[in-house]
């Protein structure tokens, strides 16, 4: 079963050409990764996604609802970490979380646990808006994990985290993996979609120029890591 | 139903755990009406106002620096409601209706008619006293109208303007929460806000003497009129462009003033000179003053006209804000 279905998706920003048809499907269970360098399109993407923005067209479907007519069930049921989460400032990364939990209508059972497995529990009670940028990303994932999603999409989640802590992240993302959670990760790290994706696809420019899995492109370029697979790519298109 | 309470019960956390809000909520309104009372009390006791059916009467008591005379058909007892005397003088009789408070005033008004008319000895003085108002009384009531628009206003500008800077919309929009429950959790926030609001207030006006007759009613209208300015607040933000979000916090200050300056909140609609007068007198916040000072001060209840403008205009505003104020683009 396919969790995303993306067919044709164009995004104009009033004349810009931002999406320019993209095609790709993300499988149920799996850590599919859209990675790319800057302005390629991808939080439009995932923005589109999460039913925030109006894809201009395409057919879209998340978890077999479409895009635009059922995006209220889409909100109900994917979990989102945008790449700029902020929470309610002045609330305790406690009450944040449990606001959370309680607008996805899962109730506040969960809400320690999440906290403990992201290494927040001694910050329960400090106020979002003293969290270090790495802590508030914490937040961030707490308050989507805690609506018990069945998809996740992670807009460059690792961004700002300590290395401890960004393998602990990919920890928890494998977890979710295991738990039979979809993930749709964005990432400028090359070795974290490599180590973390079952398939990766690539946007230069509005478009997948590449959608496959990290050995096919890492065997396509003969290079032993995803990252330098991604630099030669970038290079045969004229990109340092 | 849910998502409504949850997010109203965050955002009131979130809001009143900061210094700033409560600055704004409770010190600000105070501290307005403290500068207000007092200067009302400065202002208003040097001069009374007189209302008399002579222009002639009224000219000569202009030169008497004591009273102003003007000529009006405003009833007597809302004359004597602003404070002000009204002088009936016919051929050898004359009728003084005086504010309670100001009986040491009559025998100047007295001998000022008197002198006017020549020392008429034949001049027989009839006089009925009604129930005014104190400074204090004034401007505390005023005041709550100044509430509920600056809590409606700046209430729903200033939470929303800091969520979307801070990109708690976006996160708010990829959620289930629903485009009305989230502009109707702002409007309980609101609701909350101003009822804050005025526990200090009226703590100040019972240490000033006055004690509002606090009742349903009063409620009703507080809530109706904070209602309606942050149905005002919701447009104002609704009708920004989001990436200048900032605009909206301007905007709303130059709505904002006008409307509690040029009202009748600190001062008596009469005091406000020609045509201003009239946009003093039917502007929204004089409005709800009208209903909110004839409850709580003069125990009257409001008019038909007063009822229907407040109720007309918080539908539309609400119903307004609701429509622009959008939590995402996509619906
Ligand atoms: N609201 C908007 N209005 C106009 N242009 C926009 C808007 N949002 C994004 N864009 C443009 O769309 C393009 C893609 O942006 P997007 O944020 O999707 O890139 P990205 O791949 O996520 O980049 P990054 O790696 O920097 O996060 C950029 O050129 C950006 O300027
Ligand atoms: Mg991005």
């Amino acid at each position: 079963m396919e969790a995303i279905k993306v067919e044709d998706l164009w995004k104009y920003y009033d004349e810009k050409e931002v999406l320019k048809g993209l095609t790709f499907s993300v499988n149920e269970g799996e850590i599919f990764s859209i990675l790319g360098p800057n302005g390629a399109g991808k939080t439009t993407t995932v923005k589109i996604l999460s039913c925030i923005d109006k894809p201009t067209r395409g057919k879209i479907e998340v978890l077999g609802y479409s895009i635009p007519s059922q995006c209220q069930k889409i909100r109900e049921s994917v979990g989102i970490v945008p790449q700029e989460f902020q929470g309610f400032s002045d609330l305790s990364v406690k009450d944040n979380a449990r606001y959370f939990a309680e607008l996805y209508g899962k109730g506040n059972s969960s809400v320690e646990e999440t906290l403990s497995k992201l290494g927040l529990i001694e910050y329960a009670n400090t106020r979002f808006k003293k969290l270090s940028g790495g802590y508030k990303r914490r937040v961030a994932i707490a308050c989507a994990l805690v609506g018990k999603p069945s998809l996740i999409y992670l807009d460059e989640p690792t961004v700002g985290l300590d290395p401890k802590s960004r393998r602990d992240l990919w920890n928890t993302i494998k977890e979710l993996k295991n738990k039979g959670i979809t993930v749709l990760l964005t990432t400028h790290y090359l070795d974290e979609a490599q180590k973390l994706s079952d398939k990766v696809a690539i946007m230069y420019n509005g478009k997948i120029i590449r959608s496959s899995t990290p050995e096919l492109i890492m065997k396509e370029f003969e290079k032993s890591s995803l990252e330098e697979a991604y630099l030669a790519l970038m290079e045969s298109l004229g990109e340092e | 139903m849910r998502r409504i309470i949850y997010t109203a019960k965050a955002i009131i956390k979130d809001n009143l755990s900061n210094k700033t809000t409560i600055f704004f909520v409770i010190a600000f309104p105070l501290f307005l009406a403290m500068i207000f009372a007092f200067a009302f009390g400065a202002v208003n006791h040097t001069v009374e106002t007189v209302v008399v059916n002579q222009q002639g009467l009224g000219r000569f008591l202009n030169t008497s620096a004591m009273f102003i005379g003007i000529t009006s058909n405003i009833s007597v007892h809302s004359a004597l409601l602003h404070n002000y005397f009204v002088v009936n003088v016919s051929k050898n009789d004359t009728i003084i209706y005086y504010p309670s408070n100001y009986g040491y005033l009559v025998p100047s008004l007295k001998a000022l008619i008197l002198e006017y008319k020549s020392n008429d000895s034949s001049m027989v003085f009839t006089l009925y006293s009604g129930k005014g108002f104190t400074g204090s009384e004034f401007v505390i009531s005023g005041m709550i109208g100044v509430i509920a628009l600056s809590n409606g206003v700046f209430g729903v500008t200033g939470v929303s303007t800091g969520y979307y800077r801070d990109k708690l919309v976006d996160r708010l929009a990829a959620s289930p929460l629903k485009n009305h429950e989230w502009v109707i959790s702002l409007m309980i926030y609101e609701l909350v806000i101003t009822l804050i609001s005025i526990v200090p207030l009226f703590l100040l006006g019972i240490a000033l003497g006055f004690i509002p007759a606090i009742g349903v009613l009063f409620i009703v209208f507080l809530l109706l009129g904070t209602l309606t300015f942050s149905g005002l607040g919701a447009v104002i933000v609704g009708i920004t462009p989001k990436e200048k979000i900032f605009v909206s916090q301007i905007a709303a200050n130059i709505i904002t003033f006008p409307l509690i300056f040029l009202s009748n909140a600190f001062f008596p609609t009469v005091d406000f000179p020609g045509i201003i007068r009239y946009i003093v007198e039917y502007q929204p916040v004089s409005i709800l003053n009208d209903i909110i000072r004839g409850l709580i001060v003069y125990r009257v209840p409001p008019s038909p006209f007063n009822i229907l403008y407040i109720f007309l205009l918080t539908l539309v505003l609400v119903m307004l804000g609701g429509k622009t104020l959008r939590l995402r683009e996509a619906d």
